[in-house]
C-alpha cells in the first residue's frame, strides 16, 4: 500500500474509534441498600453531577473517596491545595494508583473539571469549587453526560446553599462515637440528602466498617 | 572491481581522552578508568601519564602510582561518542563508520582530490581530531582491515594497493586484535609478525587459528575486501511552511499549525514514530525567530491533539511585521500502529490509556507539568515522607501493608493549635475551642536520624475525636516548656 493511503487509513481509524467509543453510562453507584431504595436508579447516577456540602472536612473527603472507588478507575481529584493522603484513602477502598491529583483553582479548576468530566476515559471526578453558579453547574452536568463520568462537587457547608443543577445534594457531618469514652470506634457520619431530582430528601446515620451500614434514619435539617 | 581507498583512524587513548574532554581538570594528572570484571576491578584505559598497563587490578594500580585519579569506565557513552565522531567525519566523506571500540574507518575513494591529495587529507583530519582533544593515528590503504591495522601499528602511512602486503608484513600480530586465546597460541607458535602469518600454509593455519582469522588476514593483506557499512543519521522529523505573504493574526498561525501537524503526522505514520516534544519556530520578516513548544506524556501522532496542545501557546508569539516561514520540529520515539479493538480487549485498554494520556497532556498544557500528578505511598515511618508524587501514567508502585490508621487528609505543613492536656504525656483535653471526648495513642514517631538537615523533634501522635464528631490526627512536640500541639490530619 502506498504511503499516502496508509496515512489516510490511520486517520479514518482514529475517527471511527472516537465516534464509537463513548463510555456507556453504566449502572448507578450503590451506597447502602437502605439509602439506594430512596434514590432513582438505585444509587448515585453516573453521567451526572452531585454536590457534597462538607460540614466535616475529613468525613466529606472519606465519603468522596468511597464513591470514587466504587465509580472505577481512574478518578481525578481537583483542589487548589490538594492534600489527600494515600494511606488514609486506601482504607476507604480508593487505591492510590487509581487517583490523579490536579492542583488548580478558580477558572482553571472549572476548566479542568469540565475537561475531565467530558473524557470517557475518566470514571469519576471530584472538584473543589466553592463558588459555583447555576449556569456553570449546568455546563458541568452536560460535560458529565457527554463523558458518562460521575462528577462530585465539593463545597464547604454554608447555612443557605445557592440553587444548583446537581442531580443530588448531600451534606456530610461527622458523628461522635457513642458509649463510654476512650477508644474511637469506626467512622460515623450523618448523610443528609438535601435535594434530589425525583426523590424525597432524607437523612441517615451511617457507620463505615468496610461497607456502609445504615444505623437509623434521622430527621433532616433544612 | 575498482580499487577503493580507505582511511582508518585509530584513537589509542579514546576512553581517557573522552573523560578529559568532559572534565578538563583531569588533563594534567595520571588518570585511569576501571571496570568490574566479575569480582575484580581492572584498569581498562589510562592517559599517557599513568605508567600502568590496562588489565592491572585497580588496587595494585593505586599502590603503584600514588596520586592516581580513577574514574569508572563508561562503555555505552564511549560507543555513543564514537558514533558521533563518525557522524562528524561525514564532513570529509559520506561513507564513515565507527570501528569499535576506538577506531573509525572512512571510505575516501574519489574524495581525496578535494583536499589536494591523500597526504594533505590525512594531515587535515588528524589535525582537526587532535584539536578536539583526541590522540589519533591515521593510515590509508586499499582495505578497511588493512588500514586499521596500519593505523594501530604506525602513524601517517599511505600505502598503495600493491604495496599493502609488504607494508603490513612488518607489523606485530597484536595489531590484528585476535581473541586472547588465539593471540597466545600464535605467540607460542613463534608467529610474531603479520608477515610470519602470511607465510604459513593456509590449511594448517585455518585449523589452528580458526577460519575467521584467515579471512581477516586476507583482508589485511589486501587480497579480499569488504565494503564498510556507513552510519546514516536519522532524518529529522520536520515539516515547514513558507507563507506567500507574511501572516500576523493568530487565526492564520493556527491554520498553519493545522496544516503542519497534519503533514508531520502523515510522515511519522510512515516512519512508525510518535511525537514526544514539538517545537514550532516562526521566522519573521526581519529575520528574528519566535518559538513555542509542547510535550506529551505518551508518544502521539494524533494531528488534532497536537494542534490543540499548541493552540493556547499561540498568543505567546509576537508576529512583528509578519511571519514568513513556520517550521515544526519534533523529537520522536518509536510508536507502533494501533488497531482499535473490541471493548474489553487489550487493544481497547491501550486505546483508553491513550485517551487518558491526551487528557493529561491538555491539563498539563494549561496548568503546568507539576500540577498533575499521582500520589504514591512510600514505605517511610515519617508521615510527611510517606507520600511521593509520580507521573500518572507510570506503572503503579506496590502499596505497603496497612499499619496504624492514617488520616484521609494530611495538613501540609502541620497547623499549630492551642492545646491543653491534663498530664504532661497525656492526650489533649482541649484543642482550640473544642473539647476532646476520646483519644487513642500515643504513637511516638521519631524523625529519621539518618537524614542530615532534617531538624525535627520527636512527635507524640494522638487520634482524637472532638465532642462534635470531628476526628483529627494531632501531635505534641515536646519542648522544655509546655508541649506544642499541631493538627496533622483529618480522619474520615
Amino acid at each position: 500500500m502506498t504511503p499516502p493511503d496508509r496515512a489516510l487509513i490511520e486517520r479514518l481509524r482514529t475517527l471511527i474509534a472516537r465516534g464509537e467509543e463513548p463510555r456507556p453510562a453504566g449502572p448507578a453507584i450503590p451506597l447502602a441498600p437502605a439509602i439506594d431504595a430512596g434514590l432513582p436508579g438505585g444509587g448515585l447516577a453516573r453521567g451526572a453531577v452531585h454536590e457534597l456540602l462538607a460540614a466535616d472536612r475529613g468525613a466529606a473527603a472519606a465519603f468522596a473517596a468511597l464513591i470514587l472507588a466504587r465509580a472505577g478507575t481512574p478518578a481525578v481529584w481537583i483542589e487548589p491545595d490538594p492534600d489527600p493522603y494515600p494511606a488514609g484513602l486506601a482504607e476507604f477502598g480508593l487505591h492510590p494508583a487509581a487517583l490523579i491529583v490536579v492542583r488548580a483553582e478558580g477558572a482553571d479548576a472549572l476548566w479542568a473539571a469540565e475537561e475531565s468530566l467530558r473524557a470517557p476515559a475518566v470514571a469519576g471526578v471530584l472538584a473543589a469549587l466553592p463558588r459555583l453558579d447555576l449556569a456553570t453547574g449546568r455546563r458541568l452536568h452536560l460535560a458529565a453526560e457527554a463523558g458518562g463520568t460521575l462528577g462530585l462537587i465539593l463545597r464547604p457547608d454554608t447555612p443557605d446553599p445557592p440553587p444548583s443543577a446537581a442531580r443530588t445534594r448531600w451534606r456530610i457531618t461527622g458523628l461522635p462515637t457513642p458509649g463510654p469514652a476512650h477508644r474511637l470506634g469506626p467512622p460515623r457520619w450523618r448523610l443528609e440528602l438535601l435535594r434530589a431530582r425525583g426523590a424525597p430528601p432524607g437523612a441517615w446515620d451511617v457507620v463505615w466498617d468496610g461497607t456502609l451500614a445504615v444505623l437509623n434514619r434521622a430527621r433532616a435539617r433544612g | 572491481m575498482a580499487e577503493r581507498r580507505i582511511l582508518a583512524l585509530h584513537l589509542p587513548r579514546f576512553a581517557a581522552d573522552r573523560a578529559i574532554r568532559r572534565d578538563p581538570a583531569l588533563a594534567d594528572v595520571p588518570l585511569a578508568l576501571w571496570a568490574a570484571d566479575g569480582p575484580r576491578r581492572l584498569i581498562t584505559a589510562t592517559n599517557g601519564r599513568a605508567g600502568i598497563a590496562p588489565g592491572t587490578p585497580l588496587a595494585d594500580a593505586q599502590a603503584i602510582v600514588p596520586g592516581l585519579v580513577t574514574r569508572p569506565a563508561d562503555p555505552d557513552g564511549d560507543a555513543a561518542t564514537l558514533r558521533a565522531l563518525a557522524g562528524w567525519c561525514q564532513g570529509f566523506t559520506p561513507l564513515a563508520a565507527p570501528a569499535p571500540p576506538d577506531g573509525l574507518v572512512l571510505d575516501i575513494t574519489g574524495c581525496a582530490h578535494l583536499w589536494g591529495g591523500e597526504g594533505p587529507m590525512l594531515a587535515e583530519i588528524t589535525r582537526r581530531l587532535r584539536g578536539l582533544g583526541f590522540a589519533v593515528h591515521a593510515a590509508i590503504a586499499a582495505t578497511a582491515a588493512g588500514a586499521l591495522v596500519l593505523a594501530r601499528g604506525t602513524d601517517g602511512a599511505i600505502v598503495a594497493a600493491d604495496c599493502q602486503a609488504a607494508a603490513v608484513a612488518r607489523l606485530p600480530v597484536a595489531t590484528l586484535r585476535l581473541a586472547p586465546n588465539l593471540a597466545e597460541l600464535a605467540e607460542r607458535l613463534g608467529l610474531r609478525w603479520i608477515g610470519d602469518l602470511a607465510a604459513q600454509a593456509r590449511g594448517p593455519l585455518a585449523r589452528r587459528l580458526r577460519p575467521a582469522t584467515l579471512a581477516l588476514l586476507d583482508e589485511v593483506l589486501g587480497r579480499t575486501s569488504r565494503p564498510i557499512t556507513p552510519i546514516r543519521p536519522a532524518p529529522p522529523a520536520e515539516a515547514a511552511l513558507d507563507c506567500p505573504e507574511p501572516i500576523q493574526t493568530a487565526a492564520a498561525i493556527a491554520a498553519g499549525i493545522e496544516r503542519l501537524t497534519a503533514r508531520l503526522c502523515d510522515d511519522l505514520i510512515g516512519r512508525g514514530e510518535g511525537v514526544r516534544r514539538l517545537t514550532l519556530t516562526c521566522i519573521r520578516t526581519d529575520g528574528t525567530v519566535q518559538r513555542i513548544g509542547i510535550g506529551t506524556g505518551l508518544a502521539s501522532r494524533d494531528a488534532d491533539h497536537l494542534a490543540r496542545l499548541l493552540a493556547p501557546r499561540i498568543e505567546r508569539i509576537d508576529p512583528g511585521f509578519g511571519i514568513e516561514r513556520m517550521v515544526l520540529a519534533a523529537e520522536v520515539e518509536p510508536l507502533d500502529a494501533r488497531q482499535g479493538g473490541l471493548p474489553g480487549s487489550a487493544a481497547a485498554v491501550a486505546a483508553r490509556r491513550e485517551a487518558l494520556a491526551r487528557l493529561l497532556d491538555r491539563l498539563r498544557g494549561r496548568l503546568g507539568a507539576r500540577a498533575v500528578m499521582r500520589l504514591d505511598p512510600v514505605p517511610s515511618h515519617w508521615p510527611e515522607q510517606a507520600v511521593a508524587t509520580a507521573d500518572p501514567l507510570a506503572p503503579p508502585r506496590e502499596v505497603p501493608p496497612a499499619g496504624r490508621p492514617r488520616p484521609v487528609r494530611l495538613a501540609r505543613p502541620p497547623r499549630r493549635i492551642e492545646g491543653m492536656s491534663l498530664l504532661p504525656d497525656g492526650p489533649p483535653v482541649r484543642l482550640g475551642a473544642a473539647r476532646v471526648r476520646r483519644a487513642e495513642g500515643p504513637e511516638r514517631i521519631l524523625p529519621p536520624w539518618w537524614q542530615f538537615g532534617l531538624n525535627e523533634a520527636p512527635r507524640d501522635y494522638w487520634r482524637v475525636e472532638t465532642e462534635d464528631g470531628r476526628r483529627l490526627w494531632v501531635f505534641a512536640r515536646r519542648t522544655e516548656h509546655a508541649p506544642e500541639w499541631f493538627i496533622h490530619g483529618w480522619f474520615g
